[in-house]
């Protein structure tokens, strides 16, 4: 069942062949009788290539350079320029957003109380292996074991949160264990259908006749992820740290990690010793303080010490507690709560209170802006938690007891393996690993085709639909293997192929026979994922910040959303900075009642999500169109036309023609451009007070208020064609 | 079995053929009899043979690539269908949307779900149980209970007392029914709808809950029921959403619940199907409003002139997406004048106001809501989900129930009205119920007067429905003396979104969406239609 590598094909247009993918979809197209289309056009290969590694569309001196050295070389101009992009921080952000979706990846917790998290520093791991072209099997073992390799780095905590990015319910009435149970069965559901494109929940009941994976055999993997010092519930509540926004939370369940940054070290430890040196301080005073302290409790009657208008519940737990049965914590807190309140008439007493509180409201503030990331942890040996089988996935129905395993449909584990998640990860990325290879490969494929090779890329069991080209599926998965699973060597080969260089011009024969192009005699032409639609408009107006990673960002949306989902309970922190407006949209926050609107077809989050959903609706356009990033895009676009771009209005147009869709425009698209952007200026002339409005003129650029509005609605217009919105 | 057969006996088109190209007519009608996570019928010819019962069966090529339409014909249908072509792959098989519905002629055209969130309290409104005010503080009998989970709330409680009902019950004239003086607008309604004492439900807790009455599971994630529906009968409206909802709350801001967007969600049917949100405050529909500074008159220029170019470059690459991107941006600019007028009262009479309520003024209210409803009916929109929360009166019911009736009462049942007297109800399904109701013991110390509730109740609840082909005055199912468990006609969520469906004209067992291997419905593997209270 592990893939062989299959004979490359022999196929009569050889001299077509760049690589052998191209030999296995040559060779399916000759039986067909189809010609695969020309290759595309420099400006489009390139924009394809710069979209597709790292999001963003190419500059025109990037593509005036490549069209020259393409004239010369093709395959040269491929190949360096592929190298460039992978080299590019930017390609480990778009490599990663599929990985986020597959992940579930979000910056709140869902459910009712929908509470903020801190798994970013995860995210930016991801952003970071891809960049480093961290080999696949470490990139798998890390996020699905780190925690069990011998003397873990930081780094490697944090790549498990893989299995902690599922939601978290912090409702009050929750059953905790049944919690417990769904974020196990999560992470099941994410682990299968992302490195084993399987989808286990059917037997998450029961066992199903023509299922490969029986009920047993379900919770014999659930155990893998079972063992861990997990509560089912919110173990931490916490302020309003982390640069956070308004409202929320950090909500946080155990096992986590805490990331201090050296500041907060440096800070956490200044304010710790200016504790210690108070409490040198103090010490000769106490045997005073004790006396006067005792007093002071003594003169209040039961219900007063319960009343908590008078005391805090913590406060008031100590005051009922004999001296004698306080520990030094409660000691400590009780005195420095008399300190401050006790009516000791102690001026020197109450600074000293007042001294050491502030530092622990200092200290407390420091260890609250901490970022706590959820990670995995396995119990130790002598309190393993035991996995039943729970008849029908009823959490009140444990039946036999199991221990971690793999189906039996599979190739059992070696013997050496640990059976835990350890040996699970080492099973997943073993050479011979029938799925792993086959199933990761096709995702790749999937994104730079639109399809994988098997379409359903998320289920590759016996329901699932079978491979389109087995024999280039398998050749793929083999190549990645033997390469040490190296992903940019695979990416090289798709991106390279003469088959991902065609042209996508769509012809009326090929298109009746094979509607949806699966056997590739076209190019892919798709349109781009909303994120980057966002990230695309950012570029081309030259608004984008583009640095990497970081805590999530505040970008513009409309007013009172956060705030309709929550019942005003949480509200969208309002920001004007341009780190927070023009970032790239992987780091918006992502709150799970509330995602981002403008981020319209975007996997919820909430579920492993491996297939993208692309779809063609009215609310999109009124979006690209009106959304606030959007028009402030089109407005800094007008700005580069009137400055960076000659004097003819002809020029400019081209200008931002060429930013958007990579090349030049037309006669007759020029002509439609000018003729728009004359008219405009007529619609603006007589409403200057609307095109000051409009193009939102500064002082400075009050005298030619008509022009800038004339260009912003041009750049609106360019920003919206169906070219810029495709990748071709 | 395996997976991934890969037989090095076919050549990779036989192989093609052989595992895609089924259609309904050679589909053996039985074959998946016995299992029970798939229905028996196969009703799509895009619900293609790629299921692991399916066994081999080929066709000629055509009938793969081309399935029910063939050609540049498919590709422009899939694009008017708006969907992309180059992503095929969404929709169950090779499908575009459902097709071969409806399967029976449908009562309703369309569905108003008043969901009331937060779990109305049965025992107080809508099931009268007169011999249990004299047991008012007695403990509910252990075998009365026995069985029904609670939540962590009460789970340990050690006394259970009946905590009789907050007012007295009424009985209608010519219905019959008795309904409390807590709701006597739908008092006065009750000869036109059909109440249901004997729901039930497994959940516990409100976002389950309320998942499972919208997309039949109680964990996130599947196609919410107006999803299901825009999936199986398409949209009505030219210039409007098919599947609209609106959001309101208590206005004591007391005892709300959160409303996540996937409870009107596609989960993983494509994004075109899922709920547009119509706001109270800002636009209407997120991003409807132009840019400031540019007239009604410039944005049509600017339409025109994307379309034009689009145009262009259509004649280059003649991808027929962008045939589509045309029409859904002239759509987009018809939305930006039909949703305003829409969304504008003013032309609604003093008496129609009236019938629903004085809190009809206020933005944002379920009263305005219910107006809103009906207006979204009018013009042709099929699934309206208006969302109301604050039913959730844990340790104040004493003083929030009424408010909760006060604000959803009148307008509940002026809606009905006013949809019955333009013609609408008979082809209009009104639904109003919770996810679950409140235990008929009490929560908290009962002797406070204020201070006290009860807890969430899923074992025997109450749900109402009207118009759309439901009998009128009707009463169905019958719980015991302390409306504690039901003793007649359970209706079970699922069987109550199946009746649903099937007012509809939809076979719930029919209408399906491959995902993950498996193919999934509304009402899962379970639900039976409620015949008996239909019309």
């Amino acid at each position: 069942m592990s893939p062989v590598r299959p004979a490359v094909p022999a196929v009569a247009s050889s001299g077509q062949v760049k690589n052998p993918i191209d030999a296995f979809i040559l060779q399916r197209l000759e039986v067909e009788g189809l010609a695969p289309n020309p290759p595309a056009a420099a400006r489009v290969v390139l924009r394809r290539l710069s979209l597709d590694l790292t999001g963003l569309p190419p500059t025109p001196a990037e593509l005036a350079a490549f069209e020259k050295a393409f004239g010369e070389n093709p395959d040269a101009a491929v190949a360096a320029a592929v190298d460039r992009l992978l080299d590019s921080p930017h390609y480990g952000e778009r490599m990663a957003l599929p990985w986020l979706d597959a992940a579930r990846y979000s910056d709140s917790n869902g459910f009712q109380q929908d509470g903020n998290r801190h798994q970013w520093p995860w995210r930016d791991w991801v952003v970071k292996a891809y960049h480093e072209n961290m080999p696949f099997d470490r990139f798998t073992v890390e996020q699905l074991a780190g925690d069990l390799l011998p003397e873990p780095t930081q780094d490697q905590l944090i790549a498990t949160a893989f299995n902690r990015n599922h939601m978290l319910n912090g409702e009050g009435g929750a059953i905790a264990e049944e919690q417990r149970i769904n974020n196990v069965i999560d992470r099941v559901d994410a682990t299968a259908t992302t490195w084993l494109g399987l989808t286990m929940a059917c037997a998450q009941c029961h066992t199903h006749k023509y299922d490969p994976i029986t009920h047993d055999e379900y919770f014999q993997f659930f155990a893998f992820f079972n063992n861990l010092p997990e509560t089912g519930v919110v173990d931490q509540r916490s302020g309003q740290g982390c640069a956070f926004g308004s409202g929320a939370t950090v909500q946080v369940s155990r096992p986590w990690l805490n990331l201090p940054t050296d500041e907060q070290n440096a800070e956490k430890a200044r304010l710790e010793g200016e504790i210690r040196t108070m409490g040198v301080l103090i010490t000769p005073k106490m045997a005073a303080i004790d006396t006067a302290r005792k007093t002071w409790e003594s003169g209040f009657t039961p219900a007063e010490l319960e009343d908590r208008t008078r005391f805090p519940g913590s406060i008031s737990v100590i005051l009922r507690m004999p001296e004698e049965k306080r520990n030094e914590n409660q000691k400590r807190d009780i005195t420095e709560f008399f300190l401050l309140k006790g009516n000791h008439g102690d001026a020197q007493w109450l600074e000293l209170g007042e001294s050491i509180k502030s530092k622990r409201d200092g200290l407390r503030a420091v260890n609250e802006a901490i970022v706590q990331i959820m990670v995995m942890e396995e119990n130790p040996a002598d309190k393993t938690r035991e996995t039943f089988v729970l008849t029908r996935g009823d959490y009140q129905q444990p039946a036999a007891k199991v221990t971690p395993g793999t189906p039996a449909f599979l190739p059992a584990m070696a013997g050496d393996l640990p059976a835990n998640r350890l040996g699970l990860a080492k099973w997943l990325t073993d050479p011979k690993h029938p799925l792993t290879a086959r199933v990761i490969v096709n995702r790749l494929w999937q994104q730079f085709f639109g399809i994988g090779i098997v379409k359903t890329s998320e289920d590759f069991g016996v329901q699932g639909e079978l491979p389109v080209h087995p024999e280039l599926l398998d050749w793929l998965a083999v190549e990645f293997v033997e390469s040490g699973w190296d992903v940019q060597h695979l990416v090289k080969l798709i991106v390279t192929s003469a088959t991902y260089r065609q042209d996508a011009t769509f012809a009326p024969e090929k298109t009746e026979f094979d509607p949806v192009n699966r056997l590739l005699s076209r190019g892919t032409r798709a349109r781009l994922p909303a994120m980057l639609l966002r990230d695309q408009a950012l570029a081309v107006s030259g608004l984008l910040i583009p640095e990497v990673g970081g805590v999530p960002v505040y970008p513009k949306q409309p007013e009172g959303l956060w705030e309709e989902f929550s019942f005003g309970k949480i509200s969208y922190p309002s920001r004007e900075e341009k780190e927070h407006l023009y970032r790239r949209s992987l780091y918006t926050f992502w709150r799970r009642t509330s995602a981002p609107p403008n981020m319209f077809d975007s996997s919820a989050r909430q579920v492993c999500t491996v297939k993208p959903s692309t779809t063609n609706t009215p609310l999109h356009a009124l979006t690209l169109l009106n959304d606030t990033t959007y028009v402030e895009a089109a407005r800094a676009l007008a700005r580069r036309m009137m400055n960076e771009a000659g004097a003819e209005p002809a020029g400019k147009l081209a200008f931002a023609f060429e930013l958007a869709t990579g090349r030049l425009p037309d006669e007759r698209e020029r002509q439609l451009l000018l003729n728009g952007y004359e008219r405009s200026l007529n619609e603006f002339a007589s409403f200057t007070d609307d095109a000051i409005a409009y193009a939102a003129a500064a002082d400075s650029e009050k005298d030619t208020p008509i022009e800038l509005a004339a260009y912003t609605r041009m750049a609106q217009v360019i920003l919206n064609l169906d070219e810029t919105l495709n990748r071709p | 079995m395996g997976i991934l057969p890969m037989p090095s006996t076919e050549s990779p088109t036989d192989y093609l053929q052989s595992n895609l190209a089924l259609t309904p007519a050679s589909f053996p009608p039985n074959t998946w009899a016995g299992c029970p996570c798939h229905s028996t019928a196969m009703n799509s010819p895009f619900e293609s043979g790629l299921h692991h019962h399916a066994r081999r069966l080929t066709e000629t090529r055509r009938q793969f690539f081309g399935k029910s339409a063939t050609g540049i014909g498919a590709a422009a249908l899939t694009s008017l269908l708006g969907r992309d072509p180059s992503l095929v792959g969404n929709d169950g098989g090779d499908g575009l949307t459902a097709s071969g519905f409806p399967t029976h002629v449908a009562k309703a055209k369309r569905v108003i779900y008043l969901m009331q969130t937060g779990g109305p309290s049965h025992l107080d409104l809508f099931d009268y149980k007169p011999g249990i005010y004299g047991r008012h503080g007695e403990n509910i009998p252990d075998s009365v209970r026995a069985g029904v989970r609670l939540s962590t709330m009460t789970g340990s409680y050690k006394d259970y007392p009946v905590l009789k009902p907050l007012q007295s019950y009424q009985q209608h004239k010519d219905s019959g029914m008795w309904l409390s003086d807590l709701v006597p607008y739908t008092r006065d309604i009750s000869d036109r709808i059909c109440l249901i004492n004997s729901m039930h439900t497994e959940a516990v807790n409100h976002a389950p809950g309320v998942t499972f009455f919208l997309t039949g599971h109680q964990l996130p994630g599947r196609p919410s029921m107006g999803a299901w529906m825009s999936y199986g009968l398409g949209s009505a409206s030219e210039d409007l959403p098919a599947f609209v909802v609106m959001l309101s709350r208590d206005r004591e801001n007391s005892c709300g619940q959160l409303f996540y967007d996937y409870y009107w969600g596609s989960g993983f049917i494509p994004g075109k199907y899922q709920g547009v949100n119509f706001r109270s405050q800002g636009d209407p529909v997120l991003f409807l409003s132009d840019p400031k500074g540019l007239s009604r008159d410039m944005k049509k220029g600017m339409i025109d002139d994307i379309a034009a170019l689009n145009q262009e470059h259509y004649s280059d690459v003649a991808d027929p997406e962008i045939q589509t991107r045309i029409s859904q941006y002239e759509m987009a600019y018809r939305m930006q004048s039909s949703v305003p007028e829409l969304t504008d009262l003013s032309g609604e009479p003093q008496h129609i106001l009236d019938l629903y309520g004085p809190d009809v003024h206020r933005p944002g209210s379920f009263a305005r809501n219910c107006l809103q409803a009906r207006r979204l009916a009018e013009r042709g929109v099929q699934f309206i989900q208006l969302m109301h929360a604050g039913w959730d009166q844990h340790n104040n019911i004493p003083t929030q129930l009424a408010v909760q009736c006060r604000d959803t009462d009148q307008p509940s049942a002026g809606l009905v009205k006013d949809l019955e007297q333009r013609g609408l109800l008979e082809d209009t399904l009104v639904i109003w119920g919770g996810e679950f109701g409140r235990t008929p013991f009490g929560q908290g110390d009962i002797t406070n007067a204020k201070a006290h509730g009860r807890d969430h109740h899923g074992a025997a609840f109450s749900l109402w429905m009207a118009g759309g082909g439901v009998k009128p005055g009707v009463q169905y199912g019958k719980t015991d003396d302390y409306a504690y468990n039901i003793v007649e006609n359970k209706v079970h969520v699922h069987d109550f979104q199946a009746t649903v469906m099937h007012l509809l004209g939809i076979d719930h067992e029919r209408l399906t969406y491959r995902f993950q291997g498996r193919r999934f419905r509304l009402t899962d593997v379970h639900g039976h239609v409620v015949k008996e209270i239909l019309s």
